[in-house]
């Protein structure tokens, strides 16, 4: 599904991914953890092109991004990003946000988007909330509208870029059990986070990055209980 | 022996000040008509990213907001003759106030669409959008808002200054007072009821854009 081959990224001077590889199989979760400054995040932003890369290869689905005849956009459309920050569009309730992408987009007729819209939101246990603009929400109910939005494009893929850190910790849980449902339901998803519970339980696999570098990765227990490299043990050593 | 100077205003001068006061809507209604459509193209070069757009946009705004409306009209009316071109009176007018209003319009534009975040585009972009698309659905839906006290109180500062226009002796508001304070020296009188429709004119726009501010705030 995801297959990233050698890539290097820089911003200006500074060198963000070092020749970095990663293969992602359909319907795999994989947790991506690090220090902030890994370039964790950089990586999933280019996994759907709102970064280029200057070398190597990003192939999604057999589709290579930085092709000139690639359709970017027709590959965005297939691959759903949740941001730290939510950024719902703050002028459109929870609904309007939901339809917006497959409207615009995908240029479905209107009845057929609300429907798909009202059970995406369902699906997120914000039914009642249909009507509401992101302001009224409290942090866990706009970020579950904005997975709703992603999934609303019907995607192949979904990157969480740190969903849970910018939330009061009681909100956290119930984004965690909409993403948990989603690995479940066998979705491939490509997860930053600093949550370890939720690695332990849905990853397939866990990728420890620093320094523009995949340094290690393993299943969740074999990452988490028996690290093998100094700075794997050393940053576990400093969140666990 | 006879009177040569009215002492009163009568009938006659009521439907010059009518004339007046709708030359000076027809002006205000194209001339910033046009301006702000225009605006929203120089707006949107404005911030493109693209220097090939921007600026040759920022040079226009410059030149444009950086020389007296006066000079301006001036150049459209005296010069173009000169080059062949014979613009009648009500033209010039019109397209003087829409080159001005285009200018500082396309500012307030640009300033709206900064405005919002690159949080916004990464989210927009990220489902799929296209430039256009996040224009239309995610940007500028939330930039009018933010475009709205300053390109009324544009607009508004614009339909006041269109009394420059009676210069070249269009027949706008203002030379209609001109020309009745000349026959009657009824200055306090003529001047106050000028200024009375300039009012009535400029006030409601603001109650407008008030109302409009607000039904927009309701997302919040």
């Amino acid at each position: 599904m995801v297959k990233v081959k050698n890539v290097n990224k820089y911003f200006g001077h500074l060198h963000v991914l070092k020749d970095l590889s990663l293969d992602v199989s359909k319907g795999e979760v994989v947790v991506i953890i690090g220090p902030s400054g890994s370039g964790k995040s950089t990586l999933l932003r280019c996994l759907n092109y709102l970064e280029p890369v200057q070398s190597g290869e990003i192939w999604i689905d057999g589709i290579r991004l930085d092709h000139r005849k690639t359709n970017i956009r027709a590959v965005r459309a297939e691959v759903g990003i949740v941001f730290q920050s939510f950024n719902l569009f703050p002028h459109l309730t929870a609904l309007r946000n939901v339809m917006l992408a497959p409207r615009v987009v995908r240029k479905r007729p209107d009845a057929e988007v609300r429907q798909a819209a009202v059970a995406m939101l369902t699906k997120v246990g914000l039914q009642d909330k249909i009507d509401a603009y992101p302001s009224q929400l409290s942090g866990g109910q706009q970020q579950r509208v904005a997975i709703a939005r992603a999934l609303a494009m019907q995607p192949k893929l979904m990157l969480f870029d740190e969903v849970t850190s910018a939330l009061d910790p009681e909100l956290v849980r119930e984004v965690l059990d909409v993403m948990k449902q989603l690995a479940r339901d066998g979705m491939t998803m490509i997860v930053v986070t600093h949550e370890m519970g939720f690695a332990r339980e849905v990853a397939d696999r866990v990728i420890f990055m620093d320094e523009g570098r995949t340094i290690e990765e393993g299943t969740a227990a074999e990452l988490f209980d028996r690290p093998q490299n100094q700075r794997t043990k050393e940053f576990l050593g400093k969140i666990l | 022996m006879p009177q040569y100077v009215q002492d009163s205003l009568n009938l006659y001068d009521a439907v010059l000040f009518l004339q007046g006061l709708g030359n000076t809507v027809a002006l205000c209604l194209i001339g910033l008509g046009l301006g702000t459509l225009i605006a929203l193209f120089v707006g949107l070069a404005r911030a493109s990213h693209f220097r090939w757009l921007s600026w040759p946009a920022g040079l226009y705004i410059e030149v444009i907001r950086d020389s007296p409306l006066l000079m301006q009209l001036y150049l459209v009316f005296f010069a173009l003759p000169l080059l062949g071109l014979d613009v009648p009176i009500f033209v010039a007018g019109v397209a003087t106030l829409m080159v001005n209003a285009s200018a500082f319009m396309a500012e307030i534009v640009r300033a709206g669409i900064q405005s919002v975040g690159r949080d916004q585009w990464d989210a927009a972009r990220g489902l799929g959008m296209g430039y256009p698309q996040v224009m239309r659905w995610v940007v500028m839906p939330q930039a009018f808002r933010v475009m709205i006290p300053p390109g009324v109180g544009l607009l508004i500062g614009l339909i006041k200054d269109s009394s420059i226009i009676s210069v070249i002796s269009y027949l706008e508001l203002t030379r209609v007072g001109q020309i009745l304070t000349e026959k009657t020296f009824l200055s306090f009188q003529v001047f106050g009821i000028v200024a009375a429709l300039y009012f009535i004119m400029c006030y409601p726009l603001s109650r407008l854009a008030l109302y409009v501010e607000r039904r927009l705030k309701v997302g919040g």
